[in-house]
Protein backbone atom coordinates (compact mmCIF):
# COMPACT_ATOMS: atom_id res chain seq x y z
CA UNK A 1 0.00 0.00 0.00
CA UNK A 2 2.84 2.60 1.09
CA UNK A 3 4.37 1.36 -2.70
CA UNK A 4 1.06 2.37 -4.30
CA UNK A 5 0.66 5.50 -2.68
CA UNK A 6 4.77 6.37 -3.27
CA UNK A 7 3.95 5.89 -6.86
CA UNK A 8 0.91 8.00 -6.86
CA UNK A 9 2.94 10.53 -4.86
CA UNK A 10 5.66 10.37 -8.12
CA UNK A 11 3.10 10.14 -10.99
CA UNK A 12 1.55 13.04 -9.70
CA UNK A 13 4.75 15.19 -9.03
CA UNK A 14 5.54 13.99 -13.04
CA UNK A 15 2.02 14.61 -14.49
CA UNK A 16 2.32 18.23 -12.43
CA UNK A 17 5.67 18.60 -14.19
CA UNK A 18 4.81 17.46 -17.55
CA UNK A 19 1.38 19.78 -17.36
CA UNK A 20 3.08 22.86 -16.04
CA UNK A 21 5.09 22.99 -19.17
CA UNK A 22 2.03 23.21 -21.38
CA UNK A 23 0.14 25.28 -18.97
CA UNK A 24 1.03 28.47 -17.28
CA UNK A 25 -1.79 29.61 -14.89
CA UNK A 26 -2.05 32.44 -17.47
CA UNK A 27 -2.64 30.09 -20.18
CA UNK A 28 -4.62 28.11 -18.19
CA UNK A 29 -7.21 30.74 -17.50
CA UNK A 30 -7.43 32.50 -20.02
CA UNK A 31 -7.68 29.45 -22.94
CA UNK A 32 -9.17 26.46 -20.62
CA UNK A 33 -11.11 27.67 -17.89
CA UNK A 34 -12.70 30.48 -20.26
CA UNK A 35 -13.48 27.89 -23.04
CA UNK A 36 -15.60 25.50 -20.30
CA UNK A 37 -16.85 28.71 -18.36
CA UNK A 38 -18.34 29.74 -22.11
CA UNK A 39 -19.51 26.34 -22.81
CA UNK A 40 -21.39 26.72 -19.36
CA UNK A 41 -22.80 30.34 -20.02
CA UNK A 42 -23.69 28.69 -23.23
CA UNK A 43 -26.39 25.96 -22.30
CA UNK A 44 -27.63 28.84 -19.37
CA UNK A 45 -28.24 31.13 -21.79
CA UNK A 46 -30.17 28.53 -23.78
CA UNK A 47 -32.52 28.26 -20.82
CA UNK A 48 -32.86 31.73 -21.01
CA UNK A 49 -33.94 31.77 -24.16
CA UNK A 50 -37.01 29.36 -23.57
CA UNK A 51 -37.94 31.56 -20.97
CA UNK A 52 -38.12 30.39 -17.92
CA UNK A 53 -35.62 30.81 -14.56
CA UNK A 54 -36.16 26.99 -13.59
CA UNK A 55 -34.00 25.60 -17.38
CA UNK A 56 -31.64 28.31 -16.37
CA UNK A 57 -31.23 26.68 -13.11
CA UNK A 58 -31.52 23.45 -14.31
CA UNK A 59 -29.04 24.11 -16.98
CA UNK A 60 -26.30 25.92 -15.27
CA UNK A 61 -25.73 23.51 -12.63
CA UNK A 62 -25.87 20.69 -14.79
CA UNK A 63 -22.91 22.16 -17.14
CA UNK A 64 -21.44 23.51 -14.42
CA UNK A 65 -20.57 20.56 -13.06
CA UNK A 66 -20.03 18.69 -16.51
CA UNK A 67 -17.03 20.79 -17.94
CA UNK A 68 -14.91 19.00 -14.98
CA UNK A 69 -15.56 15.75 -17.31
CA UNK A 70 -13.18 16.46 -19.88
CA UNK A 71 -10.17 17.08 -17.76
CA UNK A 72 -11.20 13.91 -15.34
CA UNK A 73 -11.79 11.63 -18.81
CA UNK A 74 -8.18 13.48 -20.74
CA UNK A 75 -7.13 10.55 -18.49
CA UNK A 76 -7.97 8.34 -22.08
CA UNK A 77 -4.95 10.02 -23.85
CA UNK A 78 -2.49 9.16 -21.26
CA UNK A 79 -2.36 5.53 -21.75
CA UNK A 80 -1.62 6.38 -25.54
CA UNK A 81 0.81 8.78 -24.61
CA UNK A 82 3.16 6.57 -22.77
CA UNK A 83 3.13 4.22 -26.18
CA UNK A 84 4.20 7.28 -27.81
CA UNK A 85 7.36 8.43 -25.43
CA UNK A 86 8.04 4.19 -25.59
CA UNK A 87 7.73 3.96 -21.70
CA UNK A 88 4.93 1.61 -21.72
CA UNK A 89 7.20 -1.69 -21.92
CA UNK A 90 9.28 0.01 -18.90
CA UNK A 91 6.34 0.47 -17.31
CA UNK A 92 5.06 -3.03 -17.71
CA UNK A 93 8.40 -4.74 -16.74
CA UNK A 94 8.71 -2.50 -13.51
CA UNK A 95 7.76 -4.28 -10.14
CA UNK A 96 4.67 -1.90 -9.22
CA UNK A 97 1.51 -2.31 -10.43
CA UNK A 98 1.17 -0.22 -14.30
CA UNK A 99 -2.78 0.89 -13.04
CA UNK A 100 -1.59 3.02 -10.01
CA UNK A 101 0.96 4.41 -12.02
CA UNK A 102 -1.77 5.69 -14.60
CA UNK A 103 -4.38 6.96 -11.74
CA UNK A 104 -0.99 9.62 -10.77
CA UNK A 105 0.05 10.78 -14.38
CA UNK A 106 -4.18 12.24 -14.63
CA UNK A 107 -4.89 13.75 -11.17
CA UNK A 108 -3.38 16.71 -12.36
CA UNK A 109 -6.41 16.99 -15.22
CA UNK A 110 -8.73 16.17 -12.24
CA UNK A 111 -7.71 18.72 -10.35
CA UNK A 112 -7.78 21.11 -13.56
CA UNK A 113 -11.13 19.97 -14.11
CA UNK A 114 -12.32 20.52 -10.47
CA UNK A 115 -10.63 23.94 -10.26
CA UNK A 116 -12.70 24.82 -13.30
CA UNK A 117 -16.06 23.33 -12.06
CA UNK A 118 -15.53 25.24 -8.80
CA UNK A 119 -14.55 28.19 -10.31
CA UNK A 120 -17.97 27.75 -12.65
CA UNK A 121 -20.31 27.27 -9.48
CA UNK A 122 -18.67 30.52 -7.88
CA UNK A 123 -18.19 33.01 -10.75
CA UNK A 124 -21.78 32.26 -12.69
CA UNK A 125 -24.62 31.67 -10.18
CA UNK A 126 -24.84 35.23 -9.67
CA UNK A 127 -24.28 36.41 -14.05
CA UNK A 128 -28.03 34.41 -14.23
CA UNK A 129 -29.82 34.98 -11.47
CA UNK A 130 -29.48 31.39 -10.32
CA UNK A 131 -30.09 31.35 -6.10
CA UNK A 132 -27.66 29.18 -4.14
CA UNK A 133 -27.99 28.45 -0.49
CA UNK A 134 -24.78 29.84 1.04
CA UNK A 135 -23.07 29.74 3.58
CA UNK A 136 -24.19 25.81 3.03
CA UNK A 137 -23.49 25.72 -0.71
CA UNK A 138 -19.75 26.37 -0.10
CA UNK A 139 -19.56 22.44 0.41
CA UNK A 140 -20.22 21.70 -3.30
CA UNK A 141 -17.39 21.73 -4.55
CA UNK A 142 -16.23 19.14 -2.39
CA UNK A 143 -19.79 17.19 -4.32
CA UNK A 144 -18.05 17.98 -7.56
CA UNK A 145 -14.51 16.19 -6.54
CA UNK A 146 -16.28 13.38 -5.63
CA UNK A 147 -17.71 13.50 -8.81
CA UNK A 148 -14.51 14.42 -10.53
CA UNK A 149 -13.26 11.09 -8.64
CA UNK A 150 -15.72 8.65 -9.90
CA UNK A 151 -15.34 10.37 -13.40
CA UNK A 152 -11.81 9.65 -13.48
CA UNK A 153 -12.14 6.10 -12.41
CA UNK A 154 -15.11 5.91 -15.69
CA UNK A 155 -12.00 7.22 -17.69
CA UNK A 156 -9.62 5.02 -16.35
CA UNK A 157 -11.57 2.17 -17.19
CA UNK A 158 -12.01 3.84 -20.91
CA UNK A 159 -8.07 4.37 -20.83
CA UNK A 160 -7.77 0.47 -20.41
CA UNK A 161 -9.66 -0.39 -23.27
CA UNK A 162 -7.48 1.95 -25.35
CA UNK A 163 -4.55 0.77 -24.60
CA UNK A 164 -5.41 -2.32 -26.80
CA UNK A 165 -6.33 0.14 -29.27
CA UNK A 166 -4.29 3.11 -29.35
CA UNK A 167 -5.67 4.59 -32.77
CA UNK A 168 -9.24 4.59 -31.08
CA UNK A 169 -8.26 7.49 -28.33
CA UNK A 170 -9.49 10.41 -29.72
CA UNK A 171 -13.08 8.80 -30.51
CA UNK A 172 -12.78 7.32 -27.11
CA UNK A 173 -12.69 10.28 -25.49
CA UNK A 174 -14.79 12.36 -27.36
CA UNK A 175 -17.63 9.05 -26.53
CA UNK A 176 -16.90 8.98 -23.07
CA UNK A 177 -17.52 12.47 -22.57
CA UNK A 178 -20.32 12.99 -24.68
CA UNK A 179 -22.18 9.75 -23.01
CA UNK A 180 -21.89 11.90 -19.94
CA UNK A 181 -22.99 15.01 -21.07
CA UNK A 182 -25.75 13.11 -23.26
CA UNK A 183 -27.16 11.06 -20.67
CA UNK A 184 -26.14 11.51 -17.18
CA UNK A 185 -28.88 14.44 -16.15
CA UNK A 186 -27.13 17.56 -17.48
CA UNK A 187 -29.12 19.03 -19.93
CA UNK A 188 -32.08 16.86 -19.81
CA UNK A 189 -33.53 14.88 -16.77
CA UNK A 190 -32.97 11.29 -16.14
CA UNK A 191 -36.52 11.34 -16.47
CA UNK A 192 -36.67 11.48 -19.77
CA UNK A 193 -35.13 8.30 -21.08
CA UNK A 194 -36.81 5.28 -21.36
CA UNK A 195 -36.35 3.09 -18.76
CA UNK A 196 -33.64 0.66 -20.01
CA UNK A 197 -31.91 3.67 -20.95
CA UNK A 198 -31.85 5.02 -17.54
CA UNK A 199 -30.93 1.82 -15.60
CA UNK A 200 -27.76 2.44 -17.89
CA UNK A 201 -27.69 6.24 -16.78
CA UNK A 202 -27.73 5.14 -12.99
CA UNK A 203 -24.22 3.40 -13.50
CA UNK A 204 -22.50 6.01 -15.57
CA UNK A 205 -20.27 8.40 -13.02
CA UNK A 206 -22.45 11.65 -12.86
CA UNK A 207 -25.75 11.17 -12.56
CA UNK A 208 -25.95 10.28 -8.97
CA UNK A 209 -23.36 13.11 -8.12
CA UNK A 210 -25.48 15.53 -10.32
CA UNK A 211 -28.18 14.44 -8.53
CA UNK A 212 -27.04 14.68 -4.82
CA UNK A 213 -25.91 18.43 -5.80
CA UNK A 214 -29.09 19.47 -7.48
CA UNK A 215 -31.02 18.01 -4.32
CA UNK A 216 -28.88 20.04 -2.21
CA UNK A 217 -29.42 23.32 -3.94
CA UNK A 218 -33.10 23.15 -3.95
CA UNK A 219 -32.42 22.50 0.24
CA UNK A 220 -33.51 18.81 -0.18
CA UNK A 221 -34.13 16.28 2.19
CA UNK A 222 -30.42 15.46 3.48
CA UNK A 223 -31.17 12.05 3.19
CA UNK A 224 -32.01 12.47 -0.83
CA UNK A 225 -28.40 13.95 -0.89
CA UNK A 226 -26.32 11.64 0.98
CA UNK A 227 -28.04 8.63 -0.82
CA UNK A 228 -27.09 9.71 -4.04
CA UNK A 229 -23.85 11.04 -3.07
CA UNK A 230 -23.18 7.59 -1.79
CA UNK A 231 -24.64 5.48 -4.80
CA UNK A 232 -22.01 8.37 -6.77
CA UNK A 233 -19.33 7.01 -4.98
CA UNK A 234 -20.35 3.38 -5.59
CA UNK A 235 -20.63 3.59 -9.09
CA UNK A 236 -16.60 4.84 -8.93
CA UNK A 237 -15.41 2.22 -6.91
CA UNK A 238 -17.42 -0.29 -9.45
CA UNK A 239 -15.81 1.69 -12.52
CA UNK A 240 -12.23 1.66 -10.85
CA UNK A 241 -12.73 -2.38 -10.04
CA UNK A 242 -13.52 -2.75 -13.87
CA UNK A 243 -11.13 -0.65 -15.03
CA UNK A 244 -8.34 -2.83 -12.47
CA UNK A 245 -9.26 -5.72 -14.18
CA UNK A 246 -9.29 -4.90 -17.73
CA UNK A 247 -5.77 -2.95 -17.30
CA UNK A 248 -4.75 -6.44 -16.17
CA UNK A 249 -5.99 -7.96 -19.30
CA UNK A 250 -5.15 -5.90 -21.46
CA UNK A 251 -1.36 -5.94 -20.54
CA UNK A 252 -1.82 -9.58 -20.83
CA UNK A 253 -2.93 -9.47 -23.78
CA UNK A 254 -0.25 -7.03 -24.89
CA UNK A 255 1.93 -9.77 -23.66
CA UNK A 256 0.60 -12.51 -25.64
CA UNK A 257 0.56 -10.86 -28.75
CA UNK A 258 3.50 -9.11 -28.99
CA UNK A 259 2.21 -5.26 -29.13
CA UNK A 260 4.13 -3.75 -25.93
CA UNK A 261 7.62 -2.62 -27.43
CA UNK A 262 10.88 -1.40 -26.55
CA UNK A 263 10.61 2.16 -27.14
CA UNK A 264 7.15 2.00 -28.24
CA UNK B 1 22.60 -19.56 -12.71
CA UNK B 2 20.82 -15.89 -13.59
CA UNK B 3 19.38 -16.97 -16.85
CA UNK B 4 18.41 -20.23 -17.84
CA UNK B 5 16.09 -20.46 -20.97
CA UNK B 6 15.46 -23.30 -22.51
CA UNK B 7 13.85 -24.72 -25.53
CA UNK B 8 12.36 -21.01 -25.91
CA UNK B 9 9.81 -20.41 -29.25
CA UNK B 10 8.25 -17.55 -29.94
CA UNK B 11 6.19 -16.75 -33.13
CA UNK B 12 4.31 -13.92 -34.26
CA UNK B 13 1.12 -13.41 -36.47
CA UNK B 14 1.69 -10.59 -39.29
CA UNK B 15 -0.76 -7.74 -39.78
CA UNK B 16 -2.77 -5.60 -37.71
CA UNK B 17 -5.84 -5.73 -35.84
CA UNK B 18 -7.49 -7.95 -32.86
CA UNK B 19 -6.52 -11.08 -34.47
CA UNK B 20 -3.97 -10.92 -37.20
CA UNK B 21 -4.98 -13.25 -40.07
CA UNK B 22 -1.04 -12.87 -42.05
CA UNK B 23 1.58 -15.48 -42.04
CA UNK B 24 3.41 -16.76 -38.99
CA UNK B 25 6.70 -15.57 -38.39
CA UNK B 26 9.25 -17.42 -35.80
CA UNK B 27 11.46 -15.02 -34.04
CA UNK B 28 12.59 -17.72 -31.47
CA UNK B 29 13.15 -21.31 -32.80
CA UNK B 30 13.65 -23.58 -29.54
CA UNK B 31 16.48 -21.27 -28.52
CA UNK B 32 18.86 -22.94 -25.59
CA UNK B 33 20.83 -20.65 -23.27
CA UNK B 34 22.28 -20.62 -20.02
CA UNK B 35 23.73 -17.23 -18.69
CA UNK B 36 25.81 -17.59 -15.53
CA UNK B 37 25.45 -15.18 -12.30
CA UNK B 38 28.45 -12.14 -12.95
CA UNK B 39 28.82 -13.05 -16.33
CA UNK B 40 28.86 -10.43 -19.19
CA UNK B 41 26.94 -12.12 -22.11
CA UNK B 42 26.79 -10.95 -25.66
CA UNK B 43 24.25 -12.02 -28.16
CA UNK B 44 25.43 -11.18 -31.50
CA UNK B 45 23.33 -11.83 -34.56
CA UNK B 46 21.80 -10.30 -37.79
CA UNK B 47 18.60 -8.31 -37.52
CA UNK B 48 15.79 -10.09 -36.88
CA UNK B 49 18.14 -13.10 -35.44
CA UNK B 50 15.47 -12.94 -32.35
CA UNK B 51 17.55 -10.97 -30.48
CA UNK B 52 14.94 -8.18 -29.37
CA UNK B 53 12.19 -11.09 -28.53
CA UNK B 54 14.88 -12.86 -26.26
CA UNK B 55 15.16 -9.06 -24.44
CA UNK B 56 11.59 -8.70 -24.24
CA UNK B 57 10.51 -12.54 -22.81
CA UNK B 58 13.33 -11.98 -20.20
CA UNK B 59 11.74 -8.63 -19.13
CA UNK B 60 8.23 -10.33 -18.82
CA UNK B 61 6.80 -7.60 -21.36
CA UNK B 62 6.20 -10.58 -23.64
CA UNK B 63 5.28 -14.17 -23.37
CA UNK B 64 7.08 -16.85 -24.67
CA UNK B 65 4.71 -19.43 -27.28
CA UNK B 66 6.78 -22.32 -25.96
CA UNK B 67 9.72 -23.56 -23.79
CA UNK B 68 10.46 -21.67 -20.71
CA UNK B 69 12.88 -18.71 -19.52
CA UNK B 70 13.93 -18.70 -15.61
CA UNK B 71 15.92 -15.41 -14.26
CA UNK B 72 17.26 -15.80 -10.96
CA UNK B 73 15.04 -18.69 -10.55
CA UNK B 74 11.87 -17.52 -11.48
CA UNK B 75 9.76 -18.15 -14.26
CA UNK B 76 8.70 -15.40 -16.21
CA UNK B 77 5.96 -16.52 -17.11
CA UNK B 78 4.84 -17.99 -13.43
CA UNK B 79 6.91 -15.55 -11.73
CA UNK B 80 7.06 -12.49 -13.02
CA UNK B 81 6.56 -10.16 -9.94
CA UNK B 82 9.62 -11.56 -9.02
CA UNK B 83 11.29 -11.63 -12.39
CA UNK B 84 10.33 -7.63 -12.69
CA UNK B 85 12.08 -7.41 -9.24
CA UNK B 86 15.71 -8.36 -10.15
CA UNK B 87 15.55 -7.05 -13.85
CA UNK B 88 17.24 -3.59 -15.49
CA UNK B 89 15.93 -2.58 -18.82
CA UNK B 90 18.28 -0.75 -21.19
CA UNK B 91 17.59 -0.20 -24.72
CA UNK B 92 19.41 2.41 -27.67
CA UNK B 93 17.95 5.33 -28.86
CA UNK B 94 16.27 8.18 -27.72
CA UNK B 95 13.00 6.94 -26.76
CA UNK B 96 11.44 5.50 -23.23
CA UNK B 97 12.22 9.09 -22.02
CA UNK B 98 9.83 11.87 -20.53
CA UNK B 99 11.42 14.71 -22.30
CA UNK B 100 9.28 17.34 -19.94
CA UNK B 101 10.93 15.99 -16.83
CA UNK B 102 14.51 16.66 -15.14
CA UNK B 103 17.22 14.24 -15.13
CA UNK B 104 16.59 13.56 -11.53
CA UNK B 105 13.04 13.43 -11.82
CA UNK B 106 13.02 10.78 -14.44
CA UNK B 107 15.14 8.83 -11.86
CA UNK B 108 12.80 9.70 -8.88
CA UNK B 109 9.54 8.33 -10.72
CA UNK B 110 11.40 5.32 -11.97
CA UNK B 111 12.79 4.80 -8.21
CA UNK B 112 8.68 4.53 -7.07
CA UNK B 113 7.43 2.38 -9.37
CA UNK B 114 10.57 0.18 -8.55
CA UNK B 115 9.02 0.64 -4.54
CA UNK B 116 12.41 1.95 -3.63
CA UNK B 117 11.10 4.15 -0.47
CA UNK B 118 11.89 7.95 -0.96
CA UNK B 119 14.98 8.70 1.29
CA UNK B 120 17.11 5.63 -0.40
CA UNK B 121 15.77 7.05 -3.81
CA UNK B 122 17.12 10.34 -3.07
CA UNK B 123 20.43 9.04 -2.44
CA UNK B 124 20.55 6.39 -5.23
CA UNK B 125 19.43 9.17 -7.25
CA UNK B 126 21.77 11.24 -6.60
CA UNK B 127 25.16 8.27 -6.97
CA UNK B 128 23.45 7.59 -10.63
CA UNK B 129 23.90 11.04 -11.87
CA UNK B 130 27.28 11.39 -10.72
CA UNK B 131 28.54 7.90 -11.42
CA UNK B 132 27.09 8.58 -15.13
CA UNK B 133 28.50 11.94 -15.03
CA UNK B 134 25.29 14.07 -15.25
CA UNK B 135 25.36 15.65 -12.02
CA UNK B 136 25.87 19.02 -13.29
CA UNK B 137 22.73 18.68 -16.11
CA UNK B 138 20.75 16.66 -12.90
CA UNK B 139 17.64 19.54 -12.50
CA UNK B 140 18.04 19.88 -16.83
CA UNK B 141 14.94 18.17 -18.89
CA UNK B 142 15.82 15.82 -20.40
CA UNK B 143 14.42 16.97 -23.80
CA UNK B 144 17.37 19.37 -24.21
CA UNK B 145 20.14 16.70 -23.49
CA UNK B 146 22.31 15.40 -26.55
CA UNK B 147 21.60 12.37 -27.61
CA UNK B 148 24.85 10.60 -25.30
CA UNK B 149 23.31 12.36 -22.24
CA UNK B 150 19.86 10.70 -23.06
CA UNK B 151 21.64 7.34 -23.16
CA UNK B 152 23.29 7.99 -19.84
CA UNK B 153 19.63 9.02 -18.34
CA UNK B 154 18.97 5.91 -19.92
CA UNK B 155 21.43 3.72 -18.02
CA UNK B 156 20.73 5.49 -14.67
CA UNK B 157 17.24 4.34 -14.96
CA UNK B 158 17.82 1.16 -15.86
CA UNK B 159 20.29 0.83 -12.54
CA UNK B 160 17.48 2.40 -10.44
CA UNK B 161 16.32 -0.53 -9.52
CA UNK B 162 19.46 -2.20 -8.31
CA UNK B 163 19.38 -5.29 -10.73
CA UNK B 164 20.75 -8.03 -10.75
CA UNK B 165 20.38 -8.94 -14.12
CA UNK B 166 20.77 -6.00 -16.71
CA UNK B 167 19.43 -6.50 -20.51
CA UNK B 168 20.94 -4.24 -22.59
CA UNK B 169 19.30 -4.06 -26.23
CA UNK B 170 22.02 -2.34 -28.31
CA UNK B 171 22.57 0.12 -26.04
CA UNK B 172 25.58 1.89 -28.08
CA UNK B 173 23.36 2.68 -31.09
CA UNK B 174 24.05 6.22 -31.79
CA UNK B 175 26.89 6.64 -29.12
CA UNK B 176 30.18 8.58 -30.11
CA UNK B 177 32.96 6.76 -29.63
CA UNK B 178 33.72 8.53 -25.96
CA UNK B 179 30.30 7.44 -24.89
CA UNK B 180 31.02 4.44 -25.83
CA UNK B 181 34.39 3.70 -24.43
CA UNK B 182 32.55 5.07 -21.03
CA UNK B 183 29.98 3.07 -21.83
CA UNK B 184 32.10 -0.34 -21.79
CA UNK B 185 34.04 0.67 -18.35
CA UNK B 186 30.86 0.92 -16.70
CA UNK B 187 29.95 -2.72 -18.04
CA UNK B 188 33.43 -3.84 -16.40
CA UNK B 189 32.33 -1.59 -13.18
CA UNK B 190 28.98 -3.37 -13.23
CA UNK B 191 30.53 -7.05 -13.23
CA UNK B 192 32.60 -6.40 -10.58
CA UNK B 193 29.67 -5.55 -8.29
CA UNK B 194 28.42 -8.99 -8.91
CA UNK B 195 25.60 -8.07 -11.81
CA UNK B 196 25.13 -10.35 -14.63
CA UNK B 197 24.77 -8.96 -17.91
CA UNK B 198 23.28 -9.92 -21.20
CA UNK B 199 23.84 -7.06 -23.87
CA UNK B 200 22.96 -7.16 -27.36
CA UNK B 201 24.93 -5.39 -30.00
CA UNK B 202 26.05 -5.23 -33.80
CA UNK B 203 29.06 -4.04 -32.61
CA UNK B 204 31.88 -6.73 -32.74
CA UNK B 205 34.85 -5.38 -31.41
CA UNK B 206 32.87 -4.17 -28.20
CA UNK B 207 31.51 -7.54 -28.04
CA UNK B 208 35.01 -9.25 -27.98
CA UNK B 209 35.98 -6.61 -25.17
CA UNK B 210 33.33 -6.38 -22.56
CA UNK B 211 32.34 -10.15 -23.08
CA UNK B 212 33.15 -13.32 -21.30
CA UNK B 213 31.11 -15.04 -23.72
CA UNK B 214 29.15 -14.33 -26.49
CA UNK B 215 26.30 -16.05 -28.46
CA UNK B 216 25.44 -16.37 -32.01
CA UNK B 217 22.73 -16.51 -32.93
CA UNK B 218 20.66 -16.46 -36.16
CA UNK B 219 17.21 -17.14 -37.40
CA UNK B 220 15.92 -17.87 -33.47
CA UNK B 221 18.32 -20.58 -32.90
CA UNK B 222 22.22 -20.65 -31.36
CA UNK B 223 25.04 -21.58 -33.65
CA UNK B 224 27.63 -20.87 -30.98
CA UNK B 225 28.05 -19.72 -27.55
CA UNK B 226 31.55 -19.44 -26.65
CA UNK B 227 34.38 -17.34 -25.12
CA UNK B 228 34.90 -14.31 -27.56
CA UNK B 229 38.48 -16.34 -27.57
CA UNK B 230 37.42 -19.59 -28.15
CA UNK B 231 34.79 -18.77 -31.07
CA UNK B 232 37.66 -17.32 -32.71
CA UNK B 233 39.27 -20.56 -32.99
CA UNK B 234 36.02 -21.73 -34.24
CA UNK B 235 36.64 -20.25 -37.48
CA UNK B 236 39.10 -23.27 -38.70
CA UNK B 237 42.22 -22.88 -40.57
CA UNK B 238 41.25 -19.34 -41.56
CA UNK B 239 44.63 -16.91 -40.89
CA UNK B 240 44.63 -13.55 -40.87
CA UNK B 241 47.60 -11.05 -41.72
CA UNK B 242 47.67 -7.08 -40.93
CA UNK B 243 49.34 -4.92 -42.91
CA UNK B 244 49.96 -0.68 -43.18
CA UNK B 245 49.49 -0.79 -46.80
CA UNK B 246 47.84 0.09 -50.04
CA UNK B 247 49.00 -2.85 -51.92
CA UNK B 248 46.57 -5.51 -53.89
CA UNK B 249 47.42 -8.89 -52.66
CA UNK B 250 43.95 -10.26 -54.16
CA UNK B 251 45.81 -12.47 -56.68
CA UNK B 252 47.87 -14.41 -54.61
CA UNK B 253 46.66 -17.85 -54.37
CA UNK B 254 44.69 -18.80 -51.39
CA UNK B 255 43.44 -14.70 -50.36
CA UNK B 256 39.56 -15.33 -49.53
CA UNK B 257 39.25 -12.10 -48.55
CA UNK B 258 40.64 -8.44 -47.74
CA UNK B 259 39.42 -5.05 -46.16
CA UNK B 260 41.15 -1.90 -45.85
CA UNK B 261 40.27 0.24 -42.23
CA UNK B 262 41.99 3.42 -41.19
CA UNK B 263 44.73 2.47 -43.56
CA UNK B 264 45.00 -1.26 -42.30
CA UNK B 265 44.67 -4.02 -44.99
CA UNK B 266 43.15 -7.05 -43.55
CA UNK B 267 43.73 -10.22 -45.62
CA UNK B 268 42.31 -13.44 -44.80
CA UNK B 269 43.86 -16.67 -46.37
CA UNK B 270 43.07 -19.97 -46.24
CA UNK B 271 45.36 -21.57 -44.35
CA UNK B 272 48.90 -21.19 -42.63
CA UNK B 273 50.75 -21.45 -46.30
CA UNK B 274 48.99 -19.31 -48.09
CA UNK B 275 49.14 -16.78 -44.73
CA UNK B 276 52.82 -16.79 -45.01
CA UNK B 277 52.44 -16.18 -48.90
CA UNK B 278 51.33 -13.19 -48.40
CA UNK B 279 53.55 -12.61 -45.27
CA UNK B 280 56.61 -12.93 -48.08
CA UNK B 281 54.92 -10.97 -50.67
CA UNK B 282 54.42 -7.79 -48.65
CA UNK B 283 58.04 -8.08 -46.89
CA UNK B 284 59.07 -8.47 -50.57
CA UNK B 285 57.78 -5.20 -51.35
CA UNK B 286 58.75 -3.29 -48.34
CA UNK B 287 56.10 -3.00 -46.27
CA UNK B 288 57.63 -2.95 -42.70
CA UNK B 289 54.54 -3.22 -40.50
CA UNK B 290 53.35 -6.68 -40.87
CA UNK B 291 51.69 -9.35 -38.47
CA UNK B 292 49.85 -12.38 -38.65
CA UNK B 293 46.55 -11.76 -36.07
CA UNK B 294 44.58 -14.15 -34.76
CA UNK B 295 40.99 -14.03 -35.53
CA UNK B 296 38.63 -11.44 -34.64
CA UNK B 297 35.33 -12.31 -33.23
CA UNK B 298 33.82 -10.68 -36.06
CA UNK B 299 35.78 -12.86 -38.85
CA UNK B 300 34.33 -15.81 -37.49
CA UNK B 301 30.84 -13.45 -37.57
CA UNK B 302 30.97 -13.40 -40.94
CA UNK B 303 32.21 -17.13 -41.55
CA UNK B 304 29.28 -18.61 -39.33
CA UNK B 305 26.78 -15.59 -40.52
CA UNK B 306 28.01 -13.92 -43.77
CA UNK B 307 27.55 -10.18 -44.14
CA UNK B 308 23.78 -10.10 -43.70
CA UNK B 309 21.99 -8.32 -41.53
CA UNK B 310 25.48 -6.34 -40.33
CA UNK B 311 24.30 -2.79 -41.46
CA UNK B 312 22.57 -1.32 -38.48
N1 LIG C 1 5.64 -7.74 -32.37
C1 LIG C 1 6.02 -8.42 -33.48
N2 LIG C 1 5.11 -8.73 -34.43
C2 LIG C 1 5.48 -9.43 -35.54
N3 LIG C 1 6.72 -9.85 -35.78
C3 LIG C 1 7.68 -9.57 -34.89
C4 LIG C 1 7.38 -8.84 -33.69
N4 LIG C 1 8.53 -8.71 -32.99
C5 LIG C 1 9.48 -9.32 -33.70
N5 LIG C 1 8.98 -9.85 -34.84
C6 LIG C 1 9.74 -10.61 -35.85
O1 LIG C 1 10.55 -11.54 -35.19
C7 LIG C 1 11.84 -11.61 -35.76
C8 LIG C 1 12.90 -11.32 -34.71
O2 LIG C 1 12.85 -9.96 -34.34
P1 LIG C 1 13.80 -9.30 -33.25
O3 LIG C 1 13.78 -10.13 -32.02
O4 LIG C 1 13.38 -7.89 -33.10
O5 LIG C 1 15.24 -9.39 -33.94
P2 LIG C 1 16.60 -8.64 -33.58
O6 LIG C 1 16.43 -7.88 -32.32
O7 LIG C 1 17.60 -9.75 -33.45
O8 LIG C 1 16.92 -7.76 -34.74
C9 LIG C 1 11.84 -10.63 -36.91
O9 LIG C 1 11.60 -11.36 -38.09
C10 LIG C 1 10.69 -9.71 -36.61
O10 LIG C 1 10.11 -9.25 -37.79
MG1 LIG D 1 16.68 -5.85 -31.97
Amino acid sequence: MRDQLRVLKHGLIASWTMYSAFQTWKTWTFTWLSRLLIQACFYALIGRMLGSQQQVDYLLIGNVVAIMAIDATVVILLTVGERQSGTLALMVAAPSTHLTAYLGRGLVNLGSGVAASTTAFLVLPPLFGVRLPWPSAAVVPLMIFVVGLSCYCYGTCVASFVLGFPSARWLALNLSYLVLMTFCGVNVPTSFWPDWLRAVTSVLPMTHGLAAIRAFIAEGQASTVLVQLGLEVCVGVAWFAVAAVSFDRMVRRGRRDGTIEFGG
Amino acid sequence: MSVRVQNLTRTFRKGKGWRPKGDEVTALDGLTLDVPTNEVHGLLGPNGAGKTTLCKILSTILLPTSGSAEVLGHDVVADAAQVRQHVGIVFGGERGLYGKLTARQTLRYWASLHKIPDARAKVRAGELLARLGLTDKADDLVETFSRGMKQRVHLARGLIGDPKLILFDEPTTGMDPVAARDFRKLIGELRDEGRTILITTHDMDEAEEVCDRVTLIDKGRVLATESPRGLAAMSGLHRWVEAETSLDVTAIPGVVDTETRNGVLRVKTTDDQAARAVLDFLLDHGVRSVHAVPPRLEDVYLDLIGRRGMEV
